[in-house]
């Protein structure tokens, strides 16, 4: 079962074929251990990516609904009581107007600030050099379309044209390498949840403890509901007596030796006994 | 064998008689029991007893066993299943009564049925505590209910039967639950113990 899903986590041999195709360097078993170790960080990496961004996603839309129930309903979101996955700190001591939460506003700020101020640069950047581009090409074009620039130009095409399909070449290989260690990452994420249950699930200090937690709970309970039906006992002795206005029962009358024996021994030999009937 | 220091304490009522609500729930508990497993009975009848409606069972016509539509009408007569359920109730209680001195409620509660004189339940004693049952049924529940008004807190069936229903366990009063009302209860029975103080000492003075 295991080794089928395993199976289906590595891509099919065409990726390999097409990777043979590629010319790479001979495998040495030193070589094949480092890879792997690559593949296995390089794999982590983009599954971590991955689930953080999912994550950050799921974070986003609950976010967003909060905000949309608080104002439907004029509660802050980080205030919200019937919700248990929003912060239980009251709002008012969130946004106090302490010194430290000033400082700590301020950097906050500032993050945002830079952040919308970066974006907005980079698209003048953008722009701008757009603008140039538009602005010095009518110049620069007779230079470009002179007898002069064409050997230029084939040469620089060439360079071009290797350099692009060295990059083609590494793109394919990143791609299929990022599949195979995404693969791995993920078979080395399972077997070893896998092989951490099995460990508990084996090691008998941790079926104990987890036996003992639950005995202990369920004895717990056994406890409880005991103690409160012997004071339930109480009250409804005194609660008749005071209603029928009886002689009120000032403590249990002690039972007879024997029978006080009897609550401790389970079973008394037959002999010992002294039923009449 | 005498109960030592450690098992019996006076803050704590082990071996003390058992109260009507722990009582009543391991009653409950017991009929809870009974119930499901008439329920299983039932069940598991049913299916069996579904086999015969079919023309043949397993190769061999219904025909060819002899009364068999004879054991259907009984099985099914409602005579033979009240008969049937009395005589469940009746040997689990006196089972488990003769057996261990308790039902698997009663021992969930921490109680035991015990004779007056202590020692185990005899099969005799449990038969007769059984059908001290009827009265205290038939008096529409007084006869359970006399277990609060009782100094032993034994129901009819107990007087009858002569056996005390005991705590098992270092029972005490929960802390929290219903302990203002107790409190309040004890309170007014000192205030009622001192009035009756200094009613006949009045009495007394005024006699002398």
């Amino acid at each position: 079962m295991e080794n089928n899903s395993s199976e289906a986590l590595i891509p099919d041999e065409k990726s390999d074929q097409e990777l043979s195709q590629l010319k790479f360097r001979p495998r040495t078993s030193l070589f094949g251990g480092f890879r792997s170790l690559t593949r296995l960080m390089i794999g982590s990496v983009g599954l971590g990516i991955d689930e953080f961004q999912r994550r950050l996603s799921s974070w986003n839309e609950e976010y967003q609904h909060s905000q949309i129930q608080k104002n439907s309903s004029n509660i802050h979101p980080l205030s919200l009581e019937n919700n248990d996955k929003v912060s239980v700190i009251p709002y008012e001591e969130i946004v106090s107007d302490k010194p430290s939460n000033d400082f700590r506003f301020t950097v906050i700020g500032l993050l945002f600030e830079t952040q919308d101020k970066f974006q907005s640069r980079l698209q003048t950047v953008s722009r701008a050099g757009r603008l140039i581009n538009d602005i010095t090409t009518p110049f620069v074009r007779p230079f470009t379309r002179s007898w002069l620039i064409p050997p230029l130009r084939r040469r620089y095409d060439a360079l071009v044209e290797r350099g692009e399909g060295e990059l083609n070449r590494w793109t394919s290989l990143g791609r299929s390498e990022y599949i195979k260690s995404r693969a791995m990452a993920q078979i080395a994420v399972e077997s070893t949840y896998q092989e951490t249950v099995d460990t508990l699930a084996k090691d008998p200090e941790i079926r104990e403890l987890i036996q003992t937690q639950g005995i202990g709970f369920a004895e717990e309970v056994v406890d409880e509901l005991r103690e409160r039906s012997v004071s339930a006992d109480y009250f409804l002795d005194g609660f008749v007596r005071a209603l029928l206005r009886r002689t009120p029962r000032a403590e249990l009358p002690l039972p007879p030796e024997g029978v006080q024996k009897s609550a401790v021994q389970v079973r008394q030999p037959i002999s010992e006994t002294n039923d009449n009937l | 064998m005498t109960i030592s220091k450690q098992e019996k304490t006076s803050d704590n009522l082990l071996g003390y008689y058992a109260g009507f609500i722990s009582r009543l729930i391991a009653f409950v508990i017991d009929i809870a029991i009974i119930n499901l497993s008439l329920l299983f009975i039932g069940w598991f009848l049913g299916i069996f007893l579904s086999f015969f409606d079919h023309s043949s069972v397993l190769g061999a016509s219904l025909e060819n066993i002899p009364y068999i539509n004879d054991v259907i009408n009984l099985v099914l007569n409602p005579v033979f299943i009240a008969l049937f359920i009395f005589g469940f109730i009746f040997i689990y209680f006196t089972f488990f009564w003769s057996f261990s001195g308790h039902t698997p409620g009663m021992a969930f509660m921490g109680i035991r049925v015990v004779p007056v004189q202590g020692g185990p339940m005899s099969l005799i004693r449990s038969i007769l505590r059984f059908f001290a049952y009827i009265p205290s049924i038939l008096s529409l529940g007084i006869g359970f209910l006399w277990i609060i008004f009782d100094d032993q807190r034994q129901a009819w069936q107990d007087t009858i039967a002569r056996t005390y229903v005991i705590y098992t366990w270092k029972a005490q009063p929960d802390e929290k639950f219903l302990s203002q009302p107790i409190q309040r209860l004890n309170s007014q029975r000192e205030a009622r113990k001192r009035k009756k103080y200094r009613k006949n000492k009045r009495e007394q003075e005024q006699s002398s």
